[in-house]
């Protein structure tokens, strides 16, 4: 069921508890038609517009292509950024756009079985549905898809007939999304001819590009979501996410931009991804400062932090009539962490704990059923006494291992803001018991 | 023990109830997709929160909420989309114990953007905490969806309670070692040697110790008596009474004695009048606060907090107990209450984590008193969390073929049986019970005995097979035999009987039951079973219109109990069986009091479905 543009659903900013509740949709990202009511640029309060460098990029680059790393906390927004990316880099800006290629990961592949002959596999598809291009009337199409057409035959399946019809590229590509065995018979069936299969899709790609109208100087694929590819081992006992993005992406030399998405864990392993892609840009989307940098002294609230997402809020929900007074909306902001989709969340379960105007206790009352979420969560976990160190000096201490490291920010224990600058434990982790009796770290 | 076979949890308790109350207004209040989490751990709690938003379904501004098990060899987006709002479980394992046949976090997790697409309402995850944990760790994106999380812990005093092993085989020959060996030992007289007596009341004493572990009350008050009278000479001979901490100790020990008694009636105003009079001979005759015998008195206080539901401060006693090679016993009893206490509170993934340290401990002690304890544990909690315990249970003998483990080996099975019916494996369950009844001997234990024929009744009740007079009779039996040595154990039986009874019209025999069961559990110090049994006789004989007034008095003075307890699932339904009785006899106006008050108590334990069959009766008195 597709959506309706929050603002033709609702008549906003939300005043009734179910205009509240839909209006605050922690699990729906902008539509690009909602970001001229919705949006709120927060690039002021989060190190600096990090998206729009990304197209400054894109479009700066002459005679070659930009690879693009990007990742951010879960919640952080970054299926919107990239939405937004992709629409700005479609405009026609000094009499140059791009042909932009938005490739959502779930749509073409499985989660079990994704390696670079399935994301090959997933370009040609996503390229072959572009209506700009007839792939098929090109020269290198129909001899990629032979080939592809023979490596699948050698995996004994009786897809040689419906694969040859016009829309076999389509049916490849629900097969791949269902049908695991297939996905995992032809990238094993396909190691021996991964060469070719990359001139070929290269090939293809500087072809079509080619046919492009002179006002659209270059192809880019956006391939989001590939965050989410659950780690796991290789056949051979390595991790799937460095074997992945460290080893087998960064051979993916087309003759296009690649915007694509990687998990936050990979900031924090050995693996150097800045380095594997040559001369990739890494950008990890912060969380929004709610709270002062470590340096300041005495650290209180980040008040142009506070103000942005207030905006953000203000767009969304009528704060006046909706909220009994100004500590209210601060104090469920500050519970935030700056977390754009805790806002949502806090917000949108206040009409589940009581009737309007919403005053500062029933926003802790729900806070204190996330703080206690949080307390079971993190029961027992080994760096719980490296918090307070965390929240004092806004940096690790030296004894976080990796690990850790990964698993307090992919869990949004502890949040990242300004890229790396500076890290603060999670407000609604501050309030629990856990933390509190932490001992601390030597 | 059985009751959840007939009746299942019903009482969630208040806190639950407001959570329960806040998600129905929150999926009232909205529309379209929304992941909705709720932590209940599988088994009884489970049934009855699903049952519980399930009533919601179609009723005020709810929709339709399909409940949906996943199933390995079906697709996720088929399974979700059936055009409503689902209530999802299954995401683990049918058996915790077995590996998962789909990861269906990662599925979830990676499938999130089509979720809204595929489910055009609320996506209500039903998770235990250890799924929660999962959830939270590794799919951070899924989880960072949610709009509302409920967590349904139940706080089970019943299960904080100082556990005993009846029967079993370690314990029983004990007993008779010590006993013999008491009579090798010169009676004393009170002209012997002061250190004659104190060895005739040590011995006293570690038999006491050993009939406290068994739960034979009435053994430990027949050689309770003994002890002071073995000391007397002792503390007579000043030469000894001044130099000899030991002896006091002794003392201190036969006062300990007290406590414990106490505790394992649960008398708590017994146990907490006596505790500071074995702490004073203690300090009379302790070293120092690092001797076991400070131990044994923190255990004590430990206990004593947890019988009274001061968690917090029984945890920071019991957690005193330090691990000592001479009183390895007082530790690990230790660590077993501070697993009762994390069950207790609701807290599992403290429980499970207690639960591995427990199992550490008993480990060296696997050939004496290790498996016991891990038994009896398991067999306290497995009616509340049939889940967890199968690590304690996997700690306990698994096969009969040497005779020493030959009866723990029936208890474990048995327990298994139990704990696969209650996670709703019924196939599972039939041949463990199978297994431990190829064991079985008529010459074992009354308690293992009792145990088998109270899981063939439970293991015939859950699964739909067996006659109405092999279940009666197995339950029968297991009541006559646990009634001796476990009545606690008994009046579970006996109630279970007693809902059979009434379920096949024979409210005569049920009545009984539920008389014989009160009985028991006041044996037994249980005040609140006592309390679930005379709510059985007195709802039974309403039910089948031999009631008379003095009943409806009993009740009332029942019904006020429970609502001071909390239980306004219980109170709902008895006060809905006392306004239909009311009704029948045309009483319009007591009955539409007692059904009103029935209404509101499901609106508070956000029951629909009591709700509105109270409702209609309402409608009927016009």
């Amino acid at each position: 069921m597709e959506h309706l543009p929050l603002h033709a659903e609702l008549s906003l900013p939300a005043r009734t508890p179910s205009e509240i509740q839909a209006a605050c949709d922690p699990a729906r990202p902008l539509a690009p038609e909602e970001q001229a009511t919705l949006h709120e640029d927060l690039s002021s309060v989060q190190g600096g517009d990090r998206i729009g460098r990304i197209e400054l990029r894109v479009r700066g680059a002459r005679h070659r292509h930009q690879r693009e790393l990007v990742t951010g906390h879960a919640g952080c927004g970054k299926s919107t950024e990239l939405l937004r990316l992709a629409a700005e880099l479609r405009k026609p800006k000094q009499g140059v756009a791009f042909h932009v290629v938005y490739l959502d990961a779930y749509d073409y592949l499985n989660p079990h079985e994704v390696r670079l002959p399935q994301i090959l596999m997933a370009l040609l598809v996503a390229l072959s549905e572009e209506p700009r291009w007839d792939l098929r009337q090109t020269r290198t199409g129909p001899v990629l898809w032979d080939r592809v057409r023979k490596i699948l035959g050698s995996l004994g399946r009786e897809l040689a007939k419906d694969l040859a019809s016009s829309t076999g590229l389509q049916l490849l590509r629900s097969l791949f999304r269902v049908d695991l065995n297939l996905a995992r018979g032809f990238r094993r069936a396909a190691q021996d001819h991964i060469q070719e299969l990359l001139e070929l899709t290269r090939d293809l790609i500087a072809e079509v590009a080619g046919q492009l109208p002179p006002e659209i100087r270059d192809v880019v694929f956006v391939v989001d979501n590939l965050e989410k590819i659950p780690e796991s081992e290789t056949d051979g006992g390595a991790s799937l996410h460095e074997t992945l993005f460290g080893r087998e992406l960064p051979l993916l030399d087309v003759p296009a931009h690649l915007i694509l998405t990687y998990p936050i864990a990979l900031n924090y392993s050995a693996i150097g991804l800045g380095h594997r892609f040559a001369d990739a840009k890494q950008t990890t989307i912060p969380m929004v400062a709610v709270r002062d940098r470590p340096e300041v002294a005495p650290r209180g609230d980040a008040l142009a932090g506070i103000a942005a997402l207030r905006r953000l809020l203000a767009r969304r929900v009528a704060l006046d009539a909706v909220f009994g007074d100004d500590a209210a909306v601060t104090e469920a902001l500050r519970l935030s962490g700056g977390c754009v989709r805790d806002v949502l969340r806090i917000v949108g379960d206040l009409p589940s704990y009581g009737a309007q105007p919403y005053a500062l206790a029933r926003v802790r009352e729900v806070a204190a059923d996330l703080i206690n979420d949080y307390e079971r969560l993190l029961q027992g976990k080994p760096y719980l006494g490296l918090l307070h160190a965390i929240a004092d000096t806004g940096e690790f201490p030296a004894a976080t291992t990796d690990e850790w490291k990964r698993q307090l920010l992919m869990n949004l224990v502890v949040l990242e803001y300004d890229t790396g600058t500076w890290y603060d434990v999670h407000p609604l982790v501050k309030a629990t018991r856990a933390f509190r009796s932490a001992v601390r770290a030597p | 023990m059985i009751r959840g076979a007939l009746s299942g949890i019903t009482d969630l308790g208040p806190q639950n109830d407001e959570r329960l109350r806040r998600l129905r207004t929150a999926l009232a209040i909205g529309g379209g997709f929304r992941l909705i989490i709720v932590e209940a751990e599988p088994g009884p709690i489970r049934r009855e929160v699903v049952r519980r938003i399930a009533s919601w379904a179609g009723r005020g501004e709810i929709g339709a909420l399909a409940p949906v098990s996943l199933d390995a060899d079906a697709s996720l987006a088929e399974q979700l989309a059936v055009g409503s709002g689902v209530i999802v479980t299954g995401i683990a394992p049918p058996d915790p114990g077995e590996p998962p046949a789909r990861d269906w976090i990662a599925e979830l997790n990676w499938s999130r953007d089509a979720l809204p697409r595929a489910v055009p309402g609320p996506l209500i995850l039903v998770v235990s905490q250890a799924l929660h944990q999962a959830l939270f760790e590794r799919a951070p994106d899924l989880y960072s969806w949610r709009r509302h999380t409920t967590h349904v812990a139940v706080v089970s005093p019943r299960i904080a309670a100082p556990l005993a092993s009846p029967g079993d085989s370690y314990w029983l020959a004990e007993r008779d070692r010590i006993r013999r060996g008491l009579g090798e030992v010169p009676r004393w007289d009170r002209d012997g040697y002061p250190h004659e007596h104190f060895i005739q009341a040590q011995a006293r004493l570690d038999l006491i110790e050993v009939l406290l572990q068994l739960g034979d009350r009435s053994s430990v008050s027949q050689y309770k008596r003994e002890v002071p009278g073995a000391m007397d000479p002792v503390l007579d001979d000043t030469s000894w009474r001044d130099g000899n901490r030991m002896a006091m100790a002794v003392l201190a020990q036969d006062k300990l004695v007290t406590v414990q008694r106490a505790l394992l009636d649960r008398d708590h105003a017994a146990a907490a009048y006596w505790l500071p009079s074995a702490a004073e001979w203690y300090a009379l005759g302790t070293h120092d606060r690092e001797d076991l015998e400070s131990d044994e008195l923190l255990l004590a206080r430990g206990r004593l907090h947890a019988l009274t539901g001061a968690w917090d401060a029984a945890t920071a006693e019991l957690e005193r107990v330090q691990a000592d090679r001479y009183a390895p016993l007082t530790h690990a009893l230790a660590r077993e209450a501070l697993c009762q206490v994390a069950f207790a509170r609701g807290d599992l993934p403290l429980a499970r984590r207690r639960v591995a340290d427990l199992v550490e401990v008993l480990r060296p002690r696997r050939d004496t008193w290790g498996p016991a304890i891990a038994i009896r544990l398991a067999e306290a909690v497995v009616e509340m969390y049939p889940e967890p315990i199968a690590a304690l249970l996997d700690a306990a003998p698994q096969d009969a073929e040497a005779e020493s483990c030959r009866t723990r080996a029936i208890t474990t099975r048995c327990l298994r049986a139990r704990r696969a019916w209650l996670l709703d494996l019924p196939e599972l369950a039939r041949a463990e019970l199978a297994t431990a009844r190829s064991w079985i001997r008529a010459e074992d234990p009354a308690e293992i005995r009792a145990l088998l024929a109270a899981c063939e009744a439970g293991v015939a009740l859950a699964t739909g097979g067996g006659a109405t007079a092999e279940i009666t009779d197995s339950l029968d039996r297991a009541c006559r035999l646990y009634r001796p040595g476990a009545p606690g154990h008994a009046a579970v039986a006996g109630i279970a009987l007693g809902q059979l009874w009434t379920e096949r019209a024979r409210p005569d025999l049920a009545v009984a039951a539920y008389r014989r069961a009160a009985e028991d559990a006041r044996a037994a110090g249980d005040v609140a079973l006592a309390g679930d049994a005379e709510l059985g006789e007195l709802g039974t004989a309403i039910e089948d219109g031999s009631d008379e007034d003095v009943t409806h008095g009993r009740l009332r003075a029942l019904l006020d109990q429970l609502a001071c307890a909390g239980r306004i699932q219980s109170e709902g339904a008895a006060r809905a069986q006392l306004g239909r009785s009311l009704l029948r006899r045309g009483l319009r106006d007591a009955a539409v009091a007692e059904l009103s008050r029935a209404r509101a108590c499901f609106a508070a334990s956000a029951d629909a479905e009591g709700e509105a069959q109270v409702a209609k009766l309402l409608d009927a008195t016009g």
